[in-house]
């Protein structure tokens, strides 16, 4: 007996393939054509409209000599390098005294968690308000320890400061909780042993829990970097990159070249010399996990 | 409780130490909920204490009715609605692709698999930044700019949800499906009856994770949408925040408003969604 045909949405053959089609056309469409299309258009000159024009690498050579490209590449690292050591600092700290038995435990760990459920944009209106000039409560507290008040949304040197205030507010408790499962993985014989051989607490940590955290470490250095080279969502609801582009980031930059003055050129040059430093941090990333 | 001063001077120490630290962390914990505090407050004061200063910690009348008014000033309402459109129809979309696509990768062989996977995982890494000037210039071109739909169909081309969905269903016996193979179930009743019933987990985990991204996004919806009747939530809100002036009664009750929805769907899927993080053993 001939056995029956099944139609092609039946077949073993031809399944999988339709499976991952929805998928994998949206893929094509809107991330593997727009990578190359993206490489493409920092070779060009276009506002959008009319044709392209090919003028080489001239784009890149444009945004390194630009000094607000070169001052949001600056603002990128300092807000990195201002904002990841105190998240992870306090975030160890939290962890490292939640793990300990302490009364309401359960309470403070949801309260320190709490803002990372929030919109960054409600984190930002909520602080643009606390920050607030005249009305606001931190202006206050300065008012009442008899400091003056400080313009934060006008005043270059204190604007970056307000941004990394809130990113450590939003973030910690995050990580936190990334913190806390590591440490939960580790022995507590290893820690009764240090403490049998007569280590203080304070070696106990240095020597045993922080060289056994290693791997959480690595982990949350690497989201949080890429966290903050990434965000954008604060920084526009709060500051939109000012005043006088002292909280402007390369991602600020991108999207004010491309969506506010039309220079897709050189909005996708900026873009790619983002792509160059993550890819960095991906190859650091994978060669401190081959490590162990 | 011990007599503190009955104590060994070292045990005292640790005794103070222990004491010190609650405090500092419970203090920590007041200022992480202090800001909702404040949204709160701001959102039910009377006007007039808004602009008072020194600011007013506790309110001398709490009106509610405040956020019946923000409600009705400024399109909230088509926010919302949009919003609720965006993150519905994205997560329905992410869910059912990703499953879809993550089964097929655990459970098929099929020649260029191993290549699609790697071309997806590749993209993990890419910035919104790189790829958003040609996405939008490609929404354009297909008609989707400054519609709802170019705001819920060119995020769902993100590799982290076939890269779950895949290792999750990776787990499901072989003999299962072999089993159902034998009883004379079609290819698509596997899915739909073994499958995706024995990992809801998973689907917690994408639904949550979908939820946040996509209610809280600002970014996308900003360069996708012009016209105020097409605005999400964050893009109204980032906006009227940006607005000469801004009516704080109003944007706090709008705000505490709009991080209800994730909270529900965070309390309804969270159980499996722990269970989800657990046995995938991804952090964060």
């Amino acid at each position: 007996m001939q056995k029956q045909k099944k139609p092609f949405w039946q077949d073993r053959r031809y399944v999988p393939y339709l499976y991952i089609l929805p998928n994998m056309v949206l893929f094509m469409v809107f991330m593997i054509i727009p990578i190359f299309m993206s490489f493409y258009y920092s070779t060009v000159q276009w506002n959008g409209l009319g044709k392209p024009k090919f003028i080489g690498m001239q784009n890149y050579v444009y945004i390194f000599k630009d000094t607000v490209f070169l001052k949001s590449l600056f603002n990128t690292f300092l807000f990195t390098a201002l904002s990841v050591p105190i998240i992870m600092v306090l975030s160890l700290l939290f962890a490292m005294l939640l793990n300990t038995k302490i009364p309401l435990r359960g309470f403070i760990r949801s309260a320190i968690y709490a803002p990372a459920v929030v919109s960054t944009v409600v984190v930002g209106t909520v602080f643009t308000w606390i920050f607030n000039d005249q009305l606001g409560l931190i202006n206050y507290i300065i008012n009442i320890f008899g400091g003056k008040a400080i313009q934060w949304m006008n005043d270059t040197r204190f604007a970056m400061a307000m941004i990394v205030f809130t990113t450590v507010w939003q973030r910690t408790g995050y990580n936190m909780v990334i913190y806390l499962a590591g440490l939960q993985g580790i022995s507590r014989e290893l820690l009764e042993a240090a403490e049998i051989d007569g280590a203080t607490s304070w070696q106990a940590f240095r020597h045993v829990t922080l060289p056994l955290l290693r791997h959480t470490h690595v982990f949350i250095l690497v989201t949080c970097m890429i966290h903050s080279f990434r965000s954008f969502d604060l920084i526009y609801t709060m500051t939109r990159g000012g005043p006088l582009n002292a909280t402007k980031t390369i991602v600020m930059y991108v999207y004010e070249q491309a969506f506010n003055k039309n220079y897709y050129g050189r909005a996708s040059a900026a873009g790619i010399v983002l792509f160059v430093i993550m890819m960095v941090f991906t190859i650091l990333r994978n060669r401190a996990e081959k490590e162990d | 409780m011990k007599n503190i001063f009955a104590m060994e001077p070292n045990e005292r120490k640790h005794f103070l130490l222990h004491v010190l630290g609650f405090l500092f962390i419970f203090l920590m914990a007041l200022v992480a909920l202090f800001p909702f505090y404040w949204m709160l407050v701001t959102a039910v004061k009377p006007i007039n204490e808004i602009f008072a200063f020194p600011p007013k910690l506790w309110p001398s009348q709490f009106i509610w009715s405040n956020f019946a008014t923000a409600m009705e000033r400024a399109n909230f309402p088509v926010y919302f609605k949009n919003s609720f459109i965006v993150t519905a129809s994205s997560t329905i979309i992410t869910v059912c692709i990703n499953l879809l696509a993550g089964y097929a990768f655990a459970k098929y062989d099929f020649f260029g698999k191993e290549f699609f996977f790697l071309l997806v995982l590749s993209t993990l890494m890419i910035p919104l930044q790189v790829t958003m000037i040609p996405v939008f210039i490609i929404a354009s071109k297909i008609g989707i700019r400054n519609t709802l739909l170019g705001v819920i169909i060119p995020p769902c081309a993100e590799a982290f949800g076939l890269f779950m969905a895949r290792q999750f269903i990776s787990d499901i016996p072989n003999e299962l499906l072999e089993a159902g193979r034998i009883d004379g179930a079609t290819e698509f009743t596997l899915f739909s009856k073994i499958v995706v019933p024995n990992v809801k987990p998973l689907i917690s985990t994408l639904v949550i994770f979908t939820v946040m991204w996509r209610w809280n996004d600002l970014q996308w919806p900003l360069i996708m949408l012009s016209n105020d009747e097409h605005f999400t939530v964050q893009l109204g809100l980032s906006n009227l925040n940006a607005a000469q002036y801004v009516n704080w009664n109003d944007m706090m009750a709008a705000s505490l408003i709009s991080v209800i929805p994730v909270i529900v769907v965070f309390l309804i899927f969270q159980r499996q969604f722990v269970e989800g993080m657990a046995s995938s053993g991804i952090k964060g």
